[in-house]
């Protein structure tokens, strides 16, 4: 599975030179004023995310803040609802994501990845969700038996075969046996492919406490296809489980 | 890598890294892997795209809460300093159950801390008592004019005007940063107005 490019790579390597600021341009002054900005816009749009924080953070450049929603909308909004589980409240998580990383502009490290540091905003503020969210409400409808439904005319055990919603569901139900902390690893670990480091970094603890939550994270997820669906639990050659 | 013996892996507990970052990548070997271990179906949780209309609605919901924030903090304070916001909002509700308590008293003619003047029933009624017409102070500022930065008087309140309208008493009172209208009606219900 692809992941959105990050543009990690080439930050490590760009040149601390401001972006070209519209207050600063010669030519901004009265009605080429909306060209420069419209100039200034096109601009940003080569540039890296570490670039695109720098001139938010330096200055206050609302172009840029812009330029990076429109960058990163999809894969925060993505790794929200994976957590949550709500397409709309994970909309209203990058909202904020997006607000803080404008509110705390200044705080940005130019040692830590941009990425990480918008995947951190973006993963605390989830968890949090789902912790206020859990306190208030559990699932109500078992997701099995909604599949039960959908598996009545079908005798297929494949879990290859079952629809994306479906696995997103079932996923959404067994993760709730999940920490909050193995969820998150185990969404960007094992479902967005990225590395340890990456993601010990956006979680906050040492790699080998991420191999650990990965470790305790899919075991509980097996157990639990095995209890709620053991038409899908592995088969162990020589009938072993 | 080519493709792994997946019987090897059989009676294993947990696929080795290598076998899983394969299983990723090679739709032949997934089926194998996923009989092994069903939670390698995760791994393909439907993406979410972004639409244009995602992205303009999140930037102007975005922008939106940056002028809110933007307002909130340089709020007009008429030439003086912003207050601190009250950490648990008790000081207003404090500061109100003083006023009221005060009004209270004061109305039933237990204590009278000021001096009392009576307003004319036909100038005033409770439907058109506001700052601007009870007191100077009030109209002043009602007709945008700059009100002179007064000495503070030994006490915090000024002048306050009081009246009965027809069951009702109007009580008006200017602190430094506060004018307060007070309705008393005949079932001692306060209504107030925080300027």
């Amino acid at each position: 599975m692809s992941r959105p490019r990050d543009n990690d790579d080439q930050d490590q390597h760009a040149s601390r030179d401001r972006l070209p600021d519209a207050a600063e341009d010669p030519t901004v002054s009265g009605p080429t004023l909306a060209y420069s900005a419209n100039q200034h816009r096109q601009a940003l749009v080569g540039r890296s995310d570490r670039e695109l924080l720098w001139a938010i953070r330096d200055q206050d450049d609302e172009a840029a803040l812009d330029t990076l929603i429109g960058r990163k909308t999809g894969p925060l909004i993505q790794l929200a609802y994976r957590v949550v589980g709500d397409l709309e409240e994970a909309r209203d998580i990058v909202q904020v994501t997006f607000f803080r990383l404008w509110e705390h502009r200044r705080r940005f490290d130019d040692r830590w990845s941009p990425n990480t540091w918008m995947y951190r905003i973006c993963s605390n503020l989830s968890i949090d969700h789902l912790r206020s969210r859990r306190s208030r409400e559990r699932l109500a409808t078992p997701v099995r038996l909604y599949l039960r439904d959908i598996a009545a005319g079908n005798s297929s055990t494949d879990l290859g075969a079952l629809e994306e919603t479906e696995v997103m569901r079932i996923f959404q139900e067994l993760a709730a046996e999940l920490t909050e902390k193995q969820r998150l690893v185990f969404l960007l670990r094992e479902v967005e492919d990225r590395s340890s480091k990456e993601v010990a970094e956006i979680v906050g603890c040492r790699e080998s406490t991420v191999r650990n939550h990965l470790f305790n994270a899919r075991k509980v997820l097996r157990a639990a296809v095995a209890q709620r669906y053991p038409e899908y639990a592995p088969r162990r050659a020589g009938g072993h489980r | 890598m080519s493709c792994p013996d997946w019987t090897l892996f059989a009676r294993g507990d947990d696929l080795p890294p290598a076998a899983r970052a394969h299983a990723r990548r090679c739709p032949p070997c997934q089926r194998q892997a996923l009989r092994l271990d069903p939670t390698l179906v995760f791994q393909h949780l439907p993406q979410y795209q972004a639409s244009d209309r995602d992205i303009e609605s999140m930037k102007r919901a975005v922008a939106a809460m940056r002028r809110a924030r933007a307002i909130d903090t340089t709020a007009v304070t008429h030439g003086r300093a912003p207050h601190p916001a009250p950490r648990h909002g008790w000081p207003a509700a404090l500061r109100a159950a003083v006023v009221a308590t005060v009004v209270l008293g004061a109305s039933l003619g237990f204590w009278s801390p000021w001096s009392r003047q009576a307003i004319a029933p036909a100038n005033v009624s409770p439907a058109n008592v506001s700052p601007a017409n009870v007191s100077p102070a009030g109209a002043a500022r009602a007709n945008g004019r700059s009100q002179p930065a007064a000495p503070a008087p030994a006490t915090a309140i000024r002048g306050p005007l009081i009246g009965n309208v027809e069951g009702h008493e109007v009580i008006q009172m200017a602190y430094d940063d506060l004018d307060l209208v007070v309705v008393v009606d005949s079932t001692l219900e306060v209504a107030g107005s925080d300027v």
